[in-house]
């Protein structure tokens, strides 16, 4: 009896420092070098082996939870109601939802955590510098694109050049909008996943910062709601987009 | 080709200070990349528009305008609130220098003739790409109506332009110059009836829309120097019915300069072709939140408890509760895994940095068996919240040992656990107090001197014998006034109600030290979430008997209710604690209502019987903005006519709470309001009851604070 219970206690602690070293570990990968912790790690720690060595661009940074299906998931549904919403949609708005359905196609998803990535401000700041949960991550850190990518109801997704402070709604004159889009409103995803909408009565100097997505929205019809709701569902999608 | 946009930007060192905002909460303030045109800006009378002829434009919400205007015959002071951003309030008073305010110097001496109004426009359609805003307004419509007047308005935006037209009806429409619309539709609109309903201080709807209707328009240009902005209007009032006289109109166009400094709003215009006239205006947003406030650092909270002895230093906890969190802790309890403080809060306004320091002063002394932080909140000696916190998940995410954290989910609000109360035995609270508080009491508009004031200090005391039962006072002792130069003490208006407020300047005047109220009070949670008291003496100035009062308050929910009965006697005026003959039961159902879809507004209904044994309601809506401002606004609908109340036909009011936070470097909880009751005579009057329950219960579902 004691050497059962003796050797079932060595098994225990045997196993156990595993399960627990498995469950702590955190890996992240950073564009495409990865670093594993086995404790978890906070920002300043992820951050230190490759913060100082370039000028990157930290509000364009974004942080991705991986082994999670969540995106996948959403990107099915919505690609099934855009099919559904083509099939009672007249010709310009199905050509539209199309050419958007396979932009959608194109993406690589993660589920996106919003949170402002920093190092300078993680060291000074406590709540800047929060404690990874165990789990895998990619950190996609970049230098300052001088791009916006434009994409929605138009003939095709654009890269446009970066114009500084110049508003939003000034971007519009360089594409060529489908019938079936609205100019009165546009949706702009910030690299840092900040979602505005704007109105251009309303609000209409607001910039794009660098690397950030501009989303033409599909007008909406009268009496039914679909076409709006499907916008929100898109903008919330692409804030989950890698690449 | 990217579209043309203004000329004037900031300099490339500004556009580097600001900060990207890198939060992920949702609709951040816009970053300023460019400087955006002026802001609004006021009409002579007040409100937002051109010089004497309103547009639709509002305000932001929230933004308060304090105007003084000089148009020679006539100056204006005025507030302007955007309650809502649909919703616009103008509060004024004219002086009319041509005019006298009465023909008996006794009365008046020569005081110039003033007159208050109220006006208030309504946005029906926001302005889109290709329709222009719409808006009603109705200017003057509560009181004698010197300038009353109906319209609506509609204005564009093109470009550097704003242009704006509409039709008046009224004071906006003397002229005349074009038909009036419902004049076609019905005979009765042809003409404006006049005078004024009841005693004044009604809403004649019998004359809206009717009478003479005129077209006007105008344009608002910004010019490339951000801060002017140029004024040009066409205006349909041909003053040939002014207050002031006929006055000398030479030409319709009125045009106007406006330079804005800052929070300040400079104009001068040009006038009827014959007028210069000035105006000096202030703004500032009541949502702005206040300056930041010198206060301690949070306490950190170490990441692991496991180092943390099993000793708790009571002595460093009570020390750190009252000087980092602003907490009284009347008694600290430790049972089982539950550590348990109750106490009261008498510094933080804000219940969720309250809470957060108090968690945080605590979580560094608690060893790890506790899991749980009971915060029992007292006010006026009886527990009313309890806040729960997971101490495990507190920690969590003042540590923020995860990527997303929200301290708000580690703890709940709830009614106080009567098993979780009953483990802590607390000593009753007995013994004598004393305090004593400023007070400024001012009136507006009155015959003998425009301005009059009263300023001085309430001296209270009293003893408490436990948390039930006390007996408490408060002396007035009057410092500076001049209420001397009141010519008359009671009006001479014979109205048929009992004189139960007209005697207020007999009551403020008879002596510089006067004793306000003295009575015993008693109070109890006679079951959960159901209060009780009961009071009884001078419990007022003007009054005093007894009365009890009971009301339903569920922790954290926007509807409360109740009931209060009072019996009492007035008080003789030729000293402290005689009394008069006229005796009154006076009572109400009390109805307390936060609607959600009207966020941060509170309607209150008193239904029943007031000091004059009239019968009706009292409804009070107040609103309270991001900074802690409350405006209201209050009228008392009852079964007296308006022929019987006597001049201004039923009691209305308004008031602004301020906290006094605001004002301060340091926070603090203490208010202070400031009334503005237009006309306050005998009807719907209710009791001024020296202690409400709705006041006390307070911390329950806090709108006040």
């Amino acid at each position: 009896m004691t050497k059962w219970v003796t050797f079932l206690s060595l098994m225990l602690v045997c196993v156990l420092p595993l399960t627990l070293s498995v469950s702590a570990k955190v890996a992240v990968t950073i564009n495409q070098q990865q670093y594993t912790f086995n404790e978890p790690p906070r920002l300043t720690e992820v951050l230190a082996p490759v913060a100082l060595n370039q000028a990157w661009y930290w509000p364009a940074s974004k942080l991705f939870r991986l082994e999670t299906t969540e995106p996948e998931t959403e990107r099915e549904q919505l690609l099934t109601e855009i099919a559904r919403l083509a099939q009672l949609a007249d010709d310009n708005l199905a050509l539209s939802l199309a050419s958007l359905a396979a932009e959608i196609k194109q993406w690589q998803l993660a589920k996106r955590i919003v949170l402002p990535i920093d190092y300078d401000l993680a060291r000074v700041q406590a709540a800047a510098n929060p404690r990874f949960e165990p789990g895998a991550y990619q950190l996609l850190l970049t230098h300052r694109v001088e791009q916006v990518t434009v994409f929605g109801a138009i003939n095709r997704t654009l890269l446009l050049a970066h114009q500084g402070p110049d508003s939003a709604f000034s971007y519009l004159s360089q594409l060529n909008l489908s019938k079936a889009a609205t100019s009165k409103q546009l949706w702009l995803i910030q690299p840092n996943g900040t979602v505005i909408l704007l109105d251009k009565v309303k609000a209409p100097l607001v910039a794009p910062m660098p690397g950030a997505l501009l989303f033409v929205p599909f007008a909406n019809k009268w009496f039914s709601n679909d076409l709006n709701l499907l916008n929100q569902r898109v903008v919330a999608l692409a804030v989950n987009r890698m690449f | 080709m990217p579209a043309k946009f203004p000329l004037f930007k900031l300099s490339a060192i500004a556009l580097l200070v600001i900060a990207s905002s890198a939060e992920a909460a949702p609709l951040p303030a816009y970053p300023i990349w460019q400087t955006a045109k002026s802001a609004s800006s006021q009409t002579a009378h007040g409100g937002v528009g051109l010089i004497q002829i309103p547009t639709a434009r509002m305000g932001k919400e929230g933004d308060v305008w304090l105007n003084y205007t000089d148009n020679e015959e006539y100056r204006l002071w005025s507030v302007s609130i955007q309650l809502f951003p649909w919703m616009e309030a103008t509060a004024r008073y004219t002086d009319v220098r041509t005019r006298l305010y009465s023909n008996f110097p006794g009365f008046s001496g020569d005081q110039t003739l003033k007159d208050k109004g109220l006006d208030v426009k309504f946005r029906l359609w926001q302005e889109s790409l290709y329709f222009p805003q719409l808006a009603l307004g109705f200017r003057d419509f509560g009181g004698t109506g010197f300038f009353e007047s109906e319209y609506i308005a509609l204005s564009k935006r093109l470009g550097d332009f704003d242009l704006s037209m509409g039709m008046g009806w009224g004071y906006l429409g003397t002229a005349g110059n074009t038909t009036n619309p419902f004049c076609e539709l019905r005979e009765t609109y042809c003409k404006r009836p006049r005078g004024f309903s009841g005693r004044g201080g009604k809403i004649d709807y019998q004359r809206f829309f009717k009478g003479p209707a005129s077209l006007f328009a105008g344009l608002e240009y910004q010019t490339p120097w951000q801060p002017l902005v140029f004024k040009l209007e066409y205006e349909g009032n041909d003053y040939s019915r002014d207050r002031a006289g006929v006055l000398p109109q030479d030409s319709r166009f009125n045009l106007g300069a406006v330079y804005h400094w800052q929070n300040f709003v400079f104009d001068l215009n040009y006038q009827r072709g014959n007028t210069l006239g000035f105006g000096v205006h202030y703004r500032f947003n009541m949502h702005s939140p206040p300056a930041p406030k010198l206060k301690p650092a949070m306490f950190a909270v170490p990441e692991s408890r496991a180092h943390i002895p099993a000793e708790i230093d009571f002595n460093t906890l009570t020390r750190n509760l009252y000087v980092n969190a602003g907490y009284l802790p009347r008694g600290i309890h430790v049972y089982k895994d539950e550590f348990i403080v109750h106490g009261q809060q008498i510094v933080y306004r804000d219940d969720v940095e309250a809470t957060e320091r108090i968690g945080r002063v605590i979580a560094g002394q608690l060893p790890q068996h506790i899991t749980a932080i009971r915060l029992v909140d007292y006010e006026s000696n009886m527990p009313q919240v309890e806040k729960v916190i997971d101490v495990d998940a507190f920690v969590e995410a003042t540590t923020f040992s995860k990527l997303q954290t929200d301290i708000a989910t580690t703890y709940v609000r709830q009614q106080p656990d009567e098993a979780a109360l009953a483990n802590v035995q607390l000593r009753q609270d007995r013994g004598f107090y004393t305090g004593a508080e400023t007070f400024w009491v001012q009136s507006f508009g009155n015959p003998e001197k425009f301005y009059m004031y009263q300023g001085g200090l309430f001296l209270g005391g009293g003893y408490r014998f436990n948390n039930q039962f006390s007996i408490n006072g408060a002396a007035k002792l009057t410092l500076l006034e001049n209420f001397d130069s009141f010519n008359f003490k009671v009006d001479s208006q014979d109205t048929p109600l009992p004189r139960v407020r007209t005697y207020v300047r007999e009551y403020v005047t008879r002596s510089k030290f006067t004793v306000d109220n003295v009575y015993g009070h008693w109070q109890k949670e006679i079951a959960p979430a159901v209060f009780a008291q009961a009071y009884a003496g001078y419990l007022e100035t003007m009054f005093g008997g007894a009365g009890a009062e009971l009301l339903y308050r569920p922790v954290d929910s926007t509807l409360a209710f109740g009931v209060d009965l009072n019996y009492v006697r007035q008080r003789s005026f030729e000293n402290d604690f005689g009394f008069f003959d006229y005796k009154t039961l006076t009572g109400h159902v009390n109805v307390y209502w936060q609607p959600s879809f009207l966020p941060d507004t509170r309607l209150t209904f008193n239904i029943g019987q007031f000091l004059a044994k009239d019968k009706g309601v009292n409804i009070d809506f107040a609103k309270r903005f991001d900074s802690g401002m409350i405006v209201g606004a209050y009228a008392a609908i009852t079964d007296v006519s308006s022929e019987e109340y006597g001049e201004g036909s039923f009691t209305k009011g308004f008031y602004l709470s301020i906290p006094f936070e605001l004002f301060s470097l340091r926070p603090s909880k203490g208010r202070g309001q400031l009334p503005w009751i237009p006309i306050s005579r005998d009807g719907g009057q209710p009791l001024n009851r020296p202690i409400r329950l709705i006041d006390i219960t307070e911390s329950r579902s806090p709108f006040v604070n």
